[in-house]
């Protein structure tokens, strides 16, 4: 990894270590939760559709406390959940 | 034409001032245009999925073929002789999708009592001993075979070498309010006497039947082309924040990183539920 990119994640990763924490936390517990629901789909889409809400949820909370909240990032944290939703419902709605 | 090709590419991937220091395929009015497609493909899947099943929603790759070339590849790997297919087993097979569609159960037996070995001897079959496997919910054969290999049983009755001959059904349909893929499979040793033998084996195994053959064709499924779209993405977001360190920007956007994790999370999940189903 070249070092400007090393430097802007420890950056990135140090100022807001609480906020990523959370982040990744939360992404171990979709993953461990889609494991226990093998083969449920109904199940899985709910899981889907929770981190897909919670990701909007920590989008506006991080900016909050970045002090960078602005309505296009909202939407931007919006679209990005919305559209990936929509992917896995394409993707196993048969 | 080299330099126009450059600009082209620079600006939808690289963040640069004539594009507001944001590739533009991540900007919000592109993000808007993938949702509104997203949207469209689940809309087009729910409105023609009878007729165009295979262009948008079916994105399973399970056929009898494979699933007997694979079945037989690990019986060889084991020392054991491969298996015959048999049209009154994969008869049998199709029965027993078709009752548990109808009675909505996922069990080797129904509800009302019947047994995997009713299905088989009314297809005409008369056996010496029979098994059978059951799988739902998974999208590739070589998943489902694999999935049966890591359950004792179900690896038990793959490789059992009393059993010679083997028939698959692999039917779509509704079973407890959700859509799904059952794949039955039905081995069986033929009887050497007239009668029908009354010793049967474990229910074990799987037997594809051929799916209805799609109207139309494309090149690729609906899984390919969504699984292709997000690590698309992915790489769009590890560029961005790549040039953006580079760069040392300071902008009034989302994270990257952020979104990165995210759909990388997105990405391994999809992977995950691509390879899991059901085995029973």
């Amino acid at each position: 990894m070249p070092s400007h990119m090393r430097k802007a994640l420890k950056t990135e990763l140090g100022t807001h270590n609480v906020d990523y924490l959370v982040l990744i936390t939360a992404t171990v517990f979709f993953l461990l939760f889609l494991k226990f629901f093998q083969g449920e789909r109904n199940y899985s889409y709910l899981t889907v559709l929770t981190f897909s809400a919670f990701y909007v949820v920590w989008g506006i909370i991080h900016h909050m406390r970045d002090d960078s909240v602005h309505l296009k990032n909202v939407l931007e944290y919006i679209l990005i959940s919305f559209g990936v939703l929509l992917l896995m419902i394409v993707l196993f709605a048969s | 034409m080299i330099n126009s090709i450059k600009k082209f590419f620079s600006y939808f991937f690289v963040p640069a001032q004539h594009n507001n220091y944001r590739a533009k395929l991540i900007h919000h009015d592109v993000l808007t245009a993938y949702v509104v497609m997203g949207f469209l493909l689940v809309s087009l899947n729910r409105y023609f999925a009878v007729p165009f099943s295979n262009v948008l929603g079916v994105a399973k790759d399970i056929s009898v073929i494979k699933l007997t070339e694979y079945t037989n590849e690990q019986r060889k790997l084991n020392n054991v002789k491969p298996l015959t297919y048999n049209k009154k087993l994969a008869t049998a097979a199709n029965e027993k999708a078709k009752s548990m569609f109808v009675n909505n159960y996922w069990a080797h037996f129904g509800p009302r009592g019947e047994t995997p070995w009713q299905f088989i001897t009314k297809s005409g079959y008369r056996y010496d001993s029979a098994g059978e496997n059951l799988a739902k919910n998974f999208l590739y054969s070589k998943n489902v075979v694999t999935a049966w290999m890591n359950s004792p049983t179900h690896r038990d009755n793959l490789l059992r070498k009393d059993f010679t001959e083997v028939g698959f059904a692999v039917v779509d349909g509704t079973l407890g309010g959700e859509q799904t893929t059952l794949v039955v499979q039905m081995f069986a040793k033929p009887s050497t006497t007239k009668t029908t033998a009354k010793v049967l084996s474990e229910y074990t195994t799987v037997q594809p039947t051929t799916s209805p053959k799609p109207l139309i064709t494309v090149p690729f499924t609906s899984t390919q082309l969504a699984s292709g779209f997000l690590i698309f993405l992915l790489g769009v977001f590890a560029l961005d924040f790549y040039i953006a360190s580079k760069l040392k920007l300071v902008r009034m956007h989302g994270k990257s990183l952020a979104h990165f994790i995210f759909i990388f999370a997105i990405v391994v999940a999809t992977i995950m539920l691509l390879v899991n189903g059901t085995i029973l």
